[in-house]
């Protein structure tokens, strides 16, 4: 197999008197680019089949009767293109004055202005006058496709990007063109919303201003905006994204910033237009502090100082009385100073980032991870012969993964979907397995063949001729990616589920050449850094044992100071001790767990038995509401530091706005209270606590600032 | 000159199967089935010279010739009967005339390109044509000429007619791929040929009614017989559909390489009203003008080529020295800037511009400098669209404002017609 992409045959060609050689099968517009001469494009995008459809590129090639597009026209060996003659100076001259006739020209009030396709070619190959003087056509302006996207038909160029990204992407079909010529328009089927998961992509890909963001438009304009290179903080794909801000005060608009490892290019509606957090006025922006019952504002010395006081006292009164609860909302460096402060200062192991039950899941999964069990990534989608995911509803869990897999399917991978219900992705898969909620260990044994169809059949509900399917099917793989649920991961099964992972691994790859993969699905922002930070129960950063003799002398070379070796709680033993009246104090930082859907009465209840509670958040939320000292951190969009998505990858965020009021980032509030509690903490920016992560945690060893850089590095083990 | 493909103006009732059959009708599938070999049919049908009546004029045999053989995949005929083109109006009479004959050239052409499914794309408003064509092809099952194992033969054939809904981008063969299965139509790009990669996607050939009317024929009567009439290179003959100022409208079976002096004087009666010729498009609306001093132009596909027109379709408009230019080149406008599809931006918004500046000049608010920006706005579309209809709708605008620059010129001095008719 290798060495079969080498046998590729080379093609030279001349393009503007110079020659260039490319592979064969390359599209003169590639082979032009390779040699810095630029072509104007519309209809044609990287990430889209080629259509020819808009002219904008048309060259001319010797010997050809007509100008070819050169956005789908292959090399040939020998071909002499021209793209610099006053012929074809004139074909685009025209082929712009086209596209302008029927467009309103309303750039002075359209969102792309100023950084608009249409307006840049027809600056610089468009014609210097204007002669047509017809009546233009007219359309509703803007019309909503939906809530997040309208549609300025009097703009659109009829490129069809939109439309193709519909059909060839995220292959909803859900923009069509409708009735043909000068008339013709896109929309959505009649009566029917743009109901997508994607649709804030075609916002992107459209070359003019025809389709808008209702979150962006009439925001503001490109030269007042600039741009952090940052990461989506919606969920554990981590897309990357250009954060905008406008004049340094407010976030107006997430913009894909692709990373071909991660995202490819696209962003999900939730990620993309849920970007106006960080200016809300409902910020917190100022500490508070219970005086008389009230929560008031007060100074941040003063809250500092009664926090640390808090915390202190209660330590005083025993390890086991307080506890910290970090957050898959926070960065690396966040959650890595909130269990320093914890271990080091207040003695304590007692650290979570959630109070759901685990039912003993966590010790099998944080020996998975130091073994280095997950080794899948996103993008071997793009090699991989059988996917199979369990118990996981990727379109919501991870959505930009859902755009992957269909990918992967369309270019013949087959897709092997396991889940109690049938979600959308269900129906793209090769094999849906239906299986009835706890029998994912009988099911995976029933796919490697470890016990009979029937058998595994009676356990799961899902037929037996379905499951008898799957072995084969793995066994042909030459590689096999699997994408197994977090959550079923840390549940009571989770030993028994990794085991049958294991001999699912053995049977995938029994073969020569043969491997499979595993990535486990983590839904929120950062949940794997939470973990790899030592959030999980019982282990330090890096998934040591507590009380482990080595890993505690590691750990004080950096430290100075022994960590804690104190038997920890997790998070649901301590919300039980709190409910007990046994929690003297509890540090909450970035986690609302009084607002979740069910069982936030009760959480609540508990929580106002805590002696000293204090949450450190972005808004006054209902867990805040119960605390003695609230404390006001900043969002993502004003602060350095790195998360680490769901596949392992560490990646950057970087600020994008000037902090709201007297917000802190939340490893910054951390020192504060460090040093009040006596630690010698000097941790001048969050690089400085990242290179002393580098130095505990040993997945995370050969990483720093500068090598993450603007795409990301996976951590390893060993 | 006998009739060949216009046998039904010789023998009534020719549309009736019996009455086909005994005039010697399914006598080349007979023949074609016992005696030749696939690749035999494709091989006579390429020595006859026949050439597509569709518009482009393309080699027949040659065309069938590029179907994969020996794969194992479905191939299709598609018989273009969207007869959409201005003017044109032959495809019709042969089909509701003489159906079985062009079933029998469907049938000859898929035993010799191995297709077993057939469809006859035809235009939604020709509603008889249609009922007539179905009629026909449930006889011709019942008969054993169609269907399964064809006159005892390993042959069967489905033949499916398939309705148009009114557009003329439909005609385009690649357009009318898209609209027969199901889709938007809309041209597509080459490659891939439709020869290669066509209807879903396998090997396709599209075929003018006439082209496949003209098969029987040939498998009957020899190659030699049929390249014997019309020209060198334009072999047969041509159904010529003649409208306008004549005083005979209708159609004309030719050979090819008539003039034009004796098609519109000898056959469509000359002009009407006495008044003298000024212009006519010897091909559809798609194609150039040509004028009085043109009538001696054989009409062949070189000979109009030559001239600077092209055959195109054979529907030949006639206008009268009563007609006005610029009122006539926008009326065809219209119809290009209605038909044009919109996928590329030349057609699209060019034919737009065009009806915009001609529609000024008409009512009398043309400009100085409006003729030059007119043939301009032309210019940009020709050569530059993504299909030919583009093409199609700057020839007329080009070819009247070279031949008639007087005309376009007057309307703008006199705010008003040369001819009168304002
Ligand atoms: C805009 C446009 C409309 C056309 N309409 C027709 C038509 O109505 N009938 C037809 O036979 N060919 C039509 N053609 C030509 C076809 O594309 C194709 O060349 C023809 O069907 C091939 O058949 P032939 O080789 O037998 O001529 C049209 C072409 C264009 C560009
Ligand atoms: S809305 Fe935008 S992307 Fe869609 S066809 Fe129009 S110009 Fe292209
Ligand atoms: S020239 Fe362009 S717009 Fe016109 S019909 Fe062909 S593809 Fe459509
Ligand atoms: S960019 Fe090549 S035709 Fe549109």
């Amino acid at each position: 197999m290798i060495g079969e992409e080498s046998g590729e045959t080379q093609v030279t060609l001349t393009i503007d008197d110079r020659q260039v050689t490319v592979p064969n099968g390359t599209l003169i517009l590639k082979a032009a680019e390779q040699l810095g001469i630029e072509i104007p494009v519309f209809c044609y995008h990287d990430k889209l089949k080629s259509i020819g459809a808009c002219r904008m590129c048309i060259v001319d090639v010797e010997g050809l009767p007509k100008p070819v597009p050169s956005c789908a026209t292959e090399v040939k060996e020998g071909m002499v293109v021209r793209t610099r003659t006053p012929e074809v100076a004139k074909m685009w001259e025209g082929v712009l004055e086209f596209l302008l006739v029927n467009h309103p020209l309303d750039c002075p009030v359209c969102d792309r202005g100023g950084e608009c396709p249409l307006q840049d070619n027809t600056f610089k190959y468009g014609p210097r006058d204007s002669r047509f003087t017809g009546e233009k056509r007219h359309f509703a302006k803007p019309v909503p496709l939906s809530a997040l996207v309208l549609l300025d038909r009097e703009r659109c160029i009829m490129c069809t990007r939109c439309v193709r990204f519909c059909q060839e992407i995220s292959g909803d079909e859900q923009l069509k063109i409708w009735d043909r010529g000068h008339g013709e328009y896109i929309d959505t089927f009649p009566g029917q919303t743009f109901d997508s998961n994607f649709s804030g992509n075609t916002i992107e890909l459209c070359p003019v201003g025809a389709l808008l963001s209702s979150v962006f438009r009439f925001r503001a304009r490109p030269w007042e905006m600039k741009g952090a290179a940052s990461i989506c903080p919606h969920c554990g794909v981590g897309c990357n994204i250009r954060v905008d801000a406008r004049n340094n005060r407010e976030v107006v608009r997430f913009l894909s910033r692709e990373n071909a490892e991660v995202d490819d290019g696209w962003l999900c509606d939730r990620g993309r237009f849920d970007s106006d957090f960080p200016n809300s006025g409902a910020r917190l922006t100022k500490p508070l502090a219970r005086k008389n019952g009230e929560l008031t504002p007060v100074e941040w010395d003063e809250a500092l100082d009664l926090v640390a006081e808090g915390l202190r006292r209660a330590a005083e009164a025993g390890p086991d009385q307080v506890g910290g609860l970090g957050s898959p909302w926070r960065t690396n460096e966040e959650n890595y100073l909130l269990q320093k402060l914890f271990r080091t200062a207040l003695g304590s192991n007692s650290l979570d980032f959630t109070f759901d039950g685990r039912g003993g899941g966590s010790d099998a999964i944080a020996e998975a991870f130091r073994e280095g069990f997950f080794d899948g990534s996103i993008s071997d989608t793009t090699t991989a012969n059988v996917i199979f995911v369990l118990g996981s509803d990727i379109s919501i869990d991870l959505p930009v993964v859902d755009l992957w897999l269909k990918k992967a399917v369309g270019r013949g991978a087959k897709l092997i979907y396991a889940y109690p219900t049938a979600v959308e992705l269900a129906q793209h898969s090769q094999l849906f397995l239906p299986y009835a909620p706890g029998s994912e260990v009988e099911l995976i044994e029933g796919l490697a063949a470890s016990i009979s169809a029937e058998e595994a059949a009676a356990h799961t509900g899902v037929p037996a001729e379905l499951i008898a399917k799957a072995p084969q099917a793995l066994m042909d793989a030459r590689q096999t990616l699997v994408f197994v649920s977090g959550r079923l991961l840390e549940d009571e099964i989770g030993h028994r589920l990794l085991d049958a992972l294991r001999r699912l691994r053995r049977a995938a790859a029994s073969g020569e050449g043969q491997e499979m993969l595993v990535c486990a699905v983590f839904p929120d922002t950062n949940t794997q850094g939470a973990m790899d930070m030592g959030l999980l129960p019982g282990r330090y950063p890096g998934y040591r044992r507590i009380g482990d003799e080595l890993a505690m002398q590691t750990i004080e070379r950096t430290w100075l100071t022994q960590p804690a070796s104190a038997p920890p709680m997790s998070g649901e033993q301590m919300l039980a001790a709190a409910a007990e009246g046994r929690m003297q104090a509890m540090y909450i930082m970035g986690l609302d767990p009084v607002s979740r859907p069910v069982g936030g009465e009760e959480i609540a209840e508990a929580l106002s038995k805590v002696g000293f509670l204090v949450v450190a958040d972005t808004f006054l939320t209902k867990t805040a509401e119960l605390a003695h000292v609230v404390l006001p951190s900043c969002t993502f969009a004003e602060k350095d530091g790195t998360l680490t998505n769901t596949e392992r990858r560490v990646q950057r965020i970087r600020p994008a706005m000037r902090i709201a009021g007297e917000c802190r980032p939340d490893w910054v509030i951390l020192s504060e209270i460090a040093r009040r509690l006596g630690m010698e903490w000097s941790y001048g920016k969050a690089e400085d606590v990242f290179e002393e992560i580098a130095r505990v945690t040993p997945q995370y060893a050969w990483l720093d600032y500068e090598s993450i850089g603007e795409k990301g590095l996976q951590w390893r083990t060993g | 000159m006998e009739n060949i493909l216009f046998k039904h103006l010789d023998i009534a009732d020719l549309e009736k199967l019996d009455v086909y059959v005994a005039n010697g009708g399914y006598a080349a599938l007979g023949k074609a089935l016992k005696e030749l070999a696939p690749a035999e049919v494709t091989g006579l049908v390429t020595r006859s010279g026949l050439r597509g009546r569709g518009g482009a004029g393309f080699s027949t045999g040659k065309k069938w010739s590029f179907i994969p053989k020996d794969v194992d995949t479905p191939k299709y005929l598609t018989c273009n009967a969207d007869e959409s083109e201005p003017g044109t109006f032959k495809d019709r009479e042969l089909m509701v005339r003489n159906p079985h004959q062009l079933l029998e050239g469907i049938a000859l052409c898929c035993y010799a390109i191995g297709a077993a499914k057939s469809f006859i794309y035809i235009r939604g408003e020709y509603a008889h044509q249609a009922r007539v064509m179905e009629k026909a092809i449930e006889e011709a099952k019942e008969a054993g000429y169609l269907g399964r194992n064809i006159m005892g033969s390993d042959f069967s054939l489905k033949v499916v007619v398939h309705r148009g809904a009114g557009a003329y981008i439909c005609g385009e063969e690649t357009a009318l791929l898209d609209s027969l299965e199901g889709k938007k139509g809309w041209p597509r790009f080459r490659p891939p040929f439709p020869a290669i990669a066509g209807l879903y996607a396998k090997p396709t050939v599209i075929n003018n009614v006439e082209t496949l009317c003209n098969v029987p024929h040939i498998i009957s009567r020899g190659p030699e017989w049929f390249a014997s009439i019309g020209t060198e290179k334009s072999t047969g003959t041509k159904v010529f559909s003649v409208s306008g100022h004549v005083n005979k409208p209708g159609n004309y079976e030719l050979p090819m390489g008539v003039t034009a002096r004796e098609l519109l004087f000898e056959h469509a009666g000359g002009i009407w009203g006495g008044r003298r010729l000024k212009a006519f498009i010897p091909g559809g609306a798609s194609v150039p003008m040509l004028t009085e001093s043109d009538l001696d132009v054989r009409l062949d596909f070189e000979s109009v080529m030559a001239a600077g027109s092209m055959l195109g379709s054979g529907g030949v408009i006639v206008m009268n020295e009563d007609a006005c230019i610029v009122w006539a080149t926008l009326n065809l406008s219209k119809f290009y800037n209605h038909e044009s599809c919109g996928k590329c931006a030349p057609c699209r918004e060019g034919t737009y511009f065009i009806v915009q500046i001609l529609k000024a000049l008409e009512d009398g608010h043309g400009l100085p400098g409006d003729v030059e920006k007119l043939r301009d706005v032309a210019t940009n579309i020709d050569g530059r669209s993504f299909c030919a209809l583009g093409d199609a709708a700057a020839q007329p605008v080009k070819s009247s404002i070279d031949r008639f620059h007087e005309e376009y010129e007057y309307h703008i001095a006199h705010r008003g017609c040369m001819v009168g008719r304002s």
